[in-house]
């Protein structure tokens, strides 16, 4: 009897953790999956197909040694209405490389990206009144000898 | 070893929060050395939090850098509480809070 009241009551407490963990976890799994992503890739291309030049900085290297740590930073904080940033690298398998959706923060992100190979780099920056891009070769030397 | 660092520093009404994660970033694209794929492991979504609310969120590929490193800059002032969080595609949490400087 008692054994059976203690399975009993593991497997309540268990469950419970398990919805509680669940429940903790929604606000960011409602979000993620990679058939999102899919979306957000193609959502960027679309956003690419009729966007404008944009005035904001792209800041990346020119020659990137190793294609493994490429920094990248996009300075859109002037813009008004900045909604998303985008950063897609056309000659990579999976070219979206990072989405950011801007709330309550500026428009300012660095982060360091993978390149499989030398390659255009585009920023895509989506505000309340249409896309804005910018583009920047990067190349990636593949021996160290500067290209 | 912490897997997750985070410094936010205020300067003139804006926080700046720099995050390194410790994370291999595998994009399941790479082979090792005996022709196997390795295994897709990457973060996935990211969170940063100002006091509780939502500043920005991201979605990210496996084209981010191994160990990546993110900086954002938020409006806010000293003593601000910063909160990141990022899960992977198998589903790993890791969180980090601490007030600004």
């Amino acid at each position: 009897m008692n054994r059976r009241l203690f399975l009993k009551q593991s497997i309540a407490i268990t469950s419970v953790a398990t919805a509680v963990s669940f429940g903790l976890l929604t606000p960011i799994k409602a979000f993620a999956n990679t058939s999102e992503f899919k979306e957000l890739s193609k959502k960027t291309q679309r956003q690419l197909s009729n966007a404008q030049e944009g005035e904001f900085v792209l800041k990346a290297p020119e020659i990137a040694e190793n294609g493994a740590m490429v920094p990248i930073t996009i300075d859109a904080s002037h813009m008004p209405a900045v909604k998303n940033i985008a950063i897609y690298v056309h000659n990579n398998k999976v070219p979206l490389s990072a989405y950011f959706e801007i709330l309550e923060a500026s428009a300012f992100i660095t982060t360091r990206i993978k390149m499989a190979e030398t390659s255009v780099v585009t920023a895509v920056v989506g505000t309340a009144s249409g896309s804005f891009i910018r583009n920047k070769t990067v190349k990636v030397t593949l021996g160290g000898c500067g290209g | 070893m912490a897997k997750i660092k985070l410094k936010a520093k205020s300067r003139a009404g804006f926080i700046t929060v720099r995050v390194l994660i410790k994370h291999p970033m595998e994009s399941g694209n790479r082979k090792d050395k005996s022709g196997k794929i390795v295994p897709e492991n990457h973060i996935t979504n990211l969170i940063l939090k100002k006091n509780n609310r939502l500043a920005a969120k991201a979605a990210i590929g496996g084209s981010i850098s191994e160990n990546p490193f993110f900086q954002f800059k938020i409006p806010g002032v000293k003593g601000d509480e910063i909160r990141f969080e990022s899960i992977d595609n198998l589903g790993k949490t890791l969180q980090i809070s601490k007030v600004s400087k």
